[in-house]
């Protein structure tokens, strides 16, 4: 039986914050599909985190030990996961949908020709035949609906977010192997790091207030500024506000942007696409100012102001 | 220095359809350059600017992706090449991947390719890579400053909290995300010379690629169906004069503020 694999990304920080949701993935299809549930992880001193890495449902950890690596050595631990792989033939591989390992695992897909599906915020697992398959539920582009991707090959590479995700429980005692895969020399050597303040966060505000494309017109944008410093909000806005320069990209909510988790957020002039409300977490309250009445960001607020914005917001601003 | 770049035409409304098979329906849908694609480019053009050389630019997509291989020339590109074909087109990452490092290799050898972090359509940020591991080069995603020396590039690679700094070996694939510089837009008169600019077209009969591994034939990871989208509940509404609704908001970030 092939077995299912959870690739537990480990930085300077340790074990990444979303191992043990990506295990409780993992044990949905295992518990489905009665196949085994893999740890593997990958790196310099990766064979120390035997302990680190014991969770609920895991039934096997594999350390692969690459001395001296960096994980932006991509072009080198790409190859040992592909050995290990290759070797093990897992049918589904679960893997953070972080930068890091989506560049990694897009190469480790190319290498083995995997079907490979990113940004997954769920799994559905169904009995077919003697097998399973994997539904992977993702969001699709420009609308509120979301999209069921199939892999229709034997193996399959799944990048999934795992922030609405429950945890798996910590602790077990499966057994631990650790390995030294053959890596090679990689063309990348790390020389340094350049440390960079970030101003003021969104990501932790309590308070924001979101700017969308409806925004761009007249001196709205002012006004929801003027509106955000009176109560002390952050400001943040959609994509379109980001690729039109209208905000920083840092201050873009969504699937592509910064993930918030405020108390209360509003939202002027936002249609409210999901790739936009992906980035909303930990259920605030979310008013929505929108003059269009069917517009999908109303099936998302718990409060819903119809009308034009800029009225609103100079009754706000008095 | 031989630099290549590689950029996608999207659509830029969020408004779009998509057909029976649930892919997106291109031809209506306004479309421009993906917008992390002008970093990338603007990086190129830096580059280029410090060492000399050329930058050729690519594009896999339909005729209207002559569009967004324009703007590049416009900005700077020495040449552009359109990928077009029926067969290349509903494939995933795995075949639009091979299918650019067939057309890149047919054309040359080159010392740094870049391309766009994601597409601002797809955004899945696979491509980069992948492409990387076809053209075996090793590839740094997220990359916002490159500089040449002693044979090498030093790269910075934003990670959280700062940039690493970093030394490669070229050739190498690089991948830049939105928003690291500001793109030198182009000026009318260098748009205008750069729309009369005949951009040649690669097409299938051009690659040595087999029809199963591209496009929708080879696609491994497929759309099968919609899903309800969770969590579609419906707001309470609040309406009434400005000054009415105004106060009942401040009333709710009150509420919100102490739950």
């Amino acid at each position: 039986m092939a077995g299912v694999c959870v690739f537990a990304e480990i930085t300077n920080q340790g074990v990444s914050e979303t191992y043990l949701p990506l295990v409780a993935f993992g044990k949905s299809i295992t518990d489905v599909s009665g196949e085994n549930l893999t740890t593997l992880a990958i790196g310099d001193g990766a064979g120390d985190y035997g302990d680190k890495l014991q969770a609920e449902g895991v039934d096997e950890i594999i350390l692969a030990e690459v001395p001296g690596a960096s994980p932006v050595q991509t072009d080198i631990l790409a190859e040992a996961l592909a050995s290990v792989i290759r070797e093990k033939n897992f049918s589904t591989i679960l893997v953070p949908a972080t930068h890091l390992s989506r560049s990694l695992f897009a190469r480790v897909a190319m290498k083995e020709n995997i079907g490979m599906t990113a940004d997954c915020t769920s799994l559905r697992t169904e009995k077919s035949g003697d097998g399973v398959v994997v539904h992977q539920i993702k969001p699709s582009f420009g609308s509120q609906i979301m999209v069921r991707c199939d892999v229709i090959c034997n193996q399959e590479i799944i990048t999934m977010k795992t922030e609405d995700c429950e945890p798996a429980e910590a602790g077990g005692s499966a057994p631990v192997t650790v390995i030294h895969p053959d890596a090679g020399a990689s063309a990348i050597q790390v020389q340094g790091f350049e440390k960079i303040d970030t101003a003021d966060s969104i990501h932790d505000a309590e308070v924001v207030v979101c700017a969308g494309r409806g925004a761009m017109e007249d001196d709205n944008f002012e006004k929801i500024k003027a509106f955000a410093a009176k109560i002390d909000a952050s400001v943040a806005g959609s994509r379109p506000m980001a690729d039109n320069g209208w905000i920083p990209f840092e201050n873009q909510v969504g699937q592509s942007g910064t993930v918030i988790r405020p108390k209360v957020c509003f939202t002027f002039g936002i249609s409210g696409a999901i790739q936009f409300t992906e980035g909303i977490k930990g259920d605030p309250m979310v008013i929505a100012v929108n003059k269009d009445p069917h517009a999908a960001i109303f099936s998302f607020a718990d409060y819903a102001v119809v009308s034009d914005m800029s009225s609103v917001l100079d009754a706000l601003l008095k | 220095m031989k630099i290549a770049v590689c950029v996608k035409h999207v659509p830029i409304s969020e408004n779009v359809e998509v057909d029976q098979n649930h892919r997106l329906i291109r031809d209506n849908a306004e479309s421009d350059i993906n917008p992390c694609d002008l970093n990338a480019m603007e990086t190129a053009l830096r580059l280029k600017q410090e060492e000399g050389g050329t930058i050729d630019v690519y594009s896999m997509g339909p005729e209207d992706a002559t569009a967004s291989l324009k703007k590049c020339l416009a900005m700077g590109a020495d040449q552009a090449c359109l990928i077009s074909g029926r067969k290349f087109a509903g494939g995933d990452t795995l075949g639009t991947a091979r299918v650019l490092a067939e057309a890149i290799q047919k054309q040359g050898e080159y010392d740094v390719v870049f391309t766009g972090s994601e597409s601002s359509d797809g955004g899945t940020g696979q491509v980069g890579p992948m492409l990387a591991e076809l053209l075996h080069m090793p590839d740094v995603s997220e990359t916002v400053e490159v500089k040449a020396g002693n044979g090498l590039l030093n790269v910075k690679k934003r990670v959280d909290g700062g940039n690493l700094l970093l030394s490669v070996k070229m050739p190498v694939l690089l991948t830049v995300p939105f928003g690291c510089n500001e793109p030198t837009l182009p000026t009318l008169r260098t748009q205008r010379k750069a729309n009369r600019a005949e951009i040649p077209v690669v097409g299938e009969d051009d690659l040595d690629l087999s029809a199963e591994t591209i496009g929708e034939k080879g696609a491994l990871s497929i759309v099968t169906g919609l899903e309800a989208a969770s969590g579609g509940n419906s707001a309470e509404k609040i309406s009434g004069s400005d000054d009415e609704i105004a106060a009942k908001l401040y009333e709710l970030l009150e509420e919100g503020r102490n739950r």
